[in-house]
């Protein structure tokens, strides 16, 4: 019967501790992005916090691969300067689009698909540095 | 010319014996609708067509993307906003056809519904002649007395009630699955639909307790409840194993709370704030919070579990409903009882007494408050606690302990049951924002049309029905408030039908949430089982309007045995309590037809 509720008592430890530990580790660790070259973006309306993150930094000549979230309701990504447009991605889903940030600027990006009356405002910004500051250039450049 | 010849296709139809057979034969006519879709309704949000046209719905959206499904079919659309898109559905048979939204849009997404009305819709119809059909069926019935089996004389079902560990095996996996869904509720997304604590609660823990746990097991839910279980341990001093000296303060609850109007109130304020709480994670992960703190609180300064014998809304509805359940815990013979020194069973001896202040050996009655936790089969020295199988609502005729609280929750839950089916199921936009709580106006102006069906309107129906039944029979010497009392036990098994169809309603359309939240719980953009893509094929969906009226007529039929029973009770000899009957069964019948022309007209 000791035993019995010393096992128990650990089950239950376990269980309330270990459940938001496993969850919020497994989200440090390995997180939503499928590869460590992937840039995750989570989709918001503006009233919500809007694109997360905002503000996308990456070298000239990588090659970008974006997976993107719309979170609450459908959401749509275009970056025209780079001709990406990842259509409409409905709610819970994700999008993935890739494209070779060859042009050092900043460029900004947009939300395709009406989501709510702040629509028009929900904007985010790619900053894409000059080659020199590269030391691990990747071979996508063209 | 056509239309005297669709005129007497009709009156032909009407002469069938099932409703709409036969009606795609006809030659039919292309219909155009234009359908404006808006956070979270339909406009129009009824269209009446005839069997065999062929409807073509230009959808336009007046705000984010939607999508256009119609229920037991393939038929799926996106619609952005900004484009219009056409879709065609051909209205085959007579009947409802549904709609709804398939792409989550907000909060209320789910409830996001519209209507055809494919004529001649001979539903309601016949589901009304079948109401008054099985009115007559049950109450020229007689009532069964039923064997009732002991289940645990089955000797593996024996050693495991008599197992400490029971409890605590059937507590620990909901233990689990409460962790994750507050975990959810306070750090995932807001997007209901995609969050496991939503999800969880309110599609599969819902669903389950009202399809299968409740009208098999009554109050089976309460034996595996998480929510109490950590004020009871810290109170006990223990998790698994019988301590006789508790750690709480084992004070007695205040006498004029000793009843179930606590848990009524606060069933009263949940089901009043219900599209709220069922649509946004981080209230239900609070509500769920809120529960076990008071939980916590209150098991720790009073004796046994008074949360779930007082305060517990969930409590409070299962209490009732468990009336019904074909399963019952009770002392195997009370003359064993009445030679027990000890009685161990609600003194406590080699277990816990009971939490909920039941005396099984005392004669227990009833399944209101036995929460099935065991403890009685633990503790009696006898091994004199039998757990048996019954006729569905065999406790609806016990005289012994009926009380204005229980009748009252039985009266707001029929109340509820209909306001949430106009609500959830219906296809009126502005009664969903109203209850959204979008504007304090609205909502109050909707909390008054809630209150006044669920608490007025329909509870007066009922007295006027209890005092007819007292003038039809000359019993002026009863007190009316003492018929409206008992015959209220009557509403218990409709309310219940009414309850599963509307949960098969809800439950059924939304299914492939399940799989979507179990592979990524929060929203993140997990995908732990590959299944967070899933979408729905409406496959089943073709027979709910059936069930729901198979549930109804059950509920019509345990409600109408149990009504001329409780008449029998009531009103004393057979002859007055046949006259003093009708009243209750005209308003039975009627509560059913207005289900099914909710559902089905």
């Amino acid at each position: 019967m000791r035993l019995l509720e010393r096992l128990a008592l650990a089950l239950v430890l376990a269980i309330v501790a270990g459940v938001p530990g496993a969850v919020f580790s497994y989200q440090a660790l390995r997180g939503p992005a499928g590869r460590p070259d992937e840039i995750f973006l989570v989709v918001r309306t503006v009233e919500r916090g809007g694109f997360q993150p905002s503000r996308i930094v990456v070298k000239q000549g990588q090659k970008v691969r974006l997976r993107i979230l719309a979170e609450d309701v459908t959401h749509g990504v275009q970056l025209l300067h780079f001709g990406v447009d990842a259509g409409a991605i409905k709610t819970g889903t994700i999008t993935t689009v890739e494209f070779t940030a060859d042009r050092a600027g900043e460029f900004p990006f947009y939300c395709s698909v009406r989501c709510s009356p702040l629509h028009m405002a929900l904007m985010g910004t790619l900053v894409v540095e000059p080659m020199s500051g590269s030391s691990s250039g990747e071979g996508g450049a063209r | 010319m056509r239309r005297l010849a669709s005129g007497t296709a009709a009156l032909a139809l009407g002469l069938l014996p099932l409703a709409g057979v036969g009606a795609g034969s006809r030659a039919g006519r292309e219909v155009e609708v234009r359908l404006l879709a808006g956070r979270y309704e339909f406009s129009p949000p009824r269209v009446s067509v005839q069997a065999g046209d062929r409807v073509t719905f230009r959808i336009r959206s007046r705000d984010v993307t939607h999508g256009f499904a119609v229920e037991g079919t393939g038929i799926d659309a996106t619609v952005l906003p900004g484009r219009e898109v056409g879709v065609t559905v051909p209205a085959e048979r007579a009947g409802k056809l549904r709609y709804r939204c398939s792409v989550i849009c907000g909060p209320l997404h789910p409830f996001m519904v519209g209507e055809i009305v494919v004529t001649p819709n001979r539903w309601p119809l016949w589901g009304g002649a079948l109401s008054l059909l099985v009115g007559f069926l049950a109450s020229a019935g007689v009532a069964r007395s039923g064997r009732r089996p002991d289940l645990a004389r089955w000797r593996p079902l024996r050693w495991l009630l008599a197992r400490r560990a029971l409890q605590f095996a059937l507590i620990a996996p909901n233990l689990f699955f409460f962790t994750v869904i507050v975990l959810a509720g306070l750090a995932g997304t807001a997007t209901g639909a995609i969050n496991f604590s939503t999800i969880f609660v309110w599609l599969a823990w819902w669903g389950l307790l009202v399809l299968v746990l409740i009208p098999l097991g009554g109050r089976l839910w309460c034996a595996m409840c998480p929510i109490p279980a950590p004020g009871e341990w810290l109170a006990r001093g223990a998790i698994v194993r019988h301590r006789h000296q508790p750690l709480g303060l084992g004070r007695s609850w205040p006498r004029p709370l000793q009843n179930s109007w606590p848990a009524f109130g606060a069933l009263l304020i949940l089901v009043l704030f219900g599209l709220v709480v069922t649509t946004r994670p981080l209230v239900t992960s609070l509500l769920l919070l809120g529960f076990a703190a008071v939980a916590l609180l209150t098991h720790l300064v009073f004796e046994r579990r008074v949360f779930c014998r007082y305060l517990c809304p969930v409590g409070g509805l299962i209490g009732v409903y468990a009336l019904t359940a074909p399963l019952e815990l009770r002392a195997r013979d009370l003359a064993v009882c009445r030679d027990c020194r000890s009685k161990a069973c609600f003194r406590g001896g080699d277990a816990y007494p009971c939490p909920t202040f039941q005396f099984p050996g005392g004669g227990m009655l009833r399944n209101t408050h036995c929460v099935l936790c065991t403890e009685c089969v633990k503790a009696c020295p006898y091994d004199n606690v039998a757990l048996r199988l019954r006729p569905f609502g065999a406790d609806l005729a016990v005289t012994r302990g009926r009380r204005a609280d229980e009748a009252w929750i039985a009266l707001l839950l029929l109340g509820t049951a209909l306001a949430h089916s106009v609500i959830k199921l219906g296809p009126w936009g502005w009664i969903k924002s109203w209850a959204n709580l979008e504007d304090p106006v609205e909502f109050l102006l909707y909390a008054a049309l809630f209150l006044g069906t669920a608490l007025v309107a329909l509870p007066a129906a009922h007295l006027l029905a209890a005092w007819l039944s007292r003038a039809l029979t000359g019993t002026w010497h009863l007190s009316v408030r003492r018929l409206f009392v008992d015959h209220a036990y009557a509403l218990v098994p409709l309310s219940l039908g009414a309850w599963m169809a509307f949960t098969l309603a809800v439950v059924l359309p939304n299914l492939s949430y399940i799989p979507r939240v179990l592979s990524d719980p929060f929203g993140w953009g997990w995908d732990l089982f590959g299944t967070r893509a899933t979408t729905w094929t409406w496959m089943p969906l073709g027979a709910l309007p059936g069930l729901q009226l198979t549930l109804l007529l059950l509920g019509l039929g345990g409600s109408l045995r149990a009504a001329r029973a409780i008449a029998g009770q009531t009103l004393g000899n057979p002859r007055a309590a046949g006259r003093g009957f009708l009243p209750l069964a005209a308003f039975l019948v009627a509560i059913a037809w207005t289900f099914i022309a909710l559902y089905l007209g």
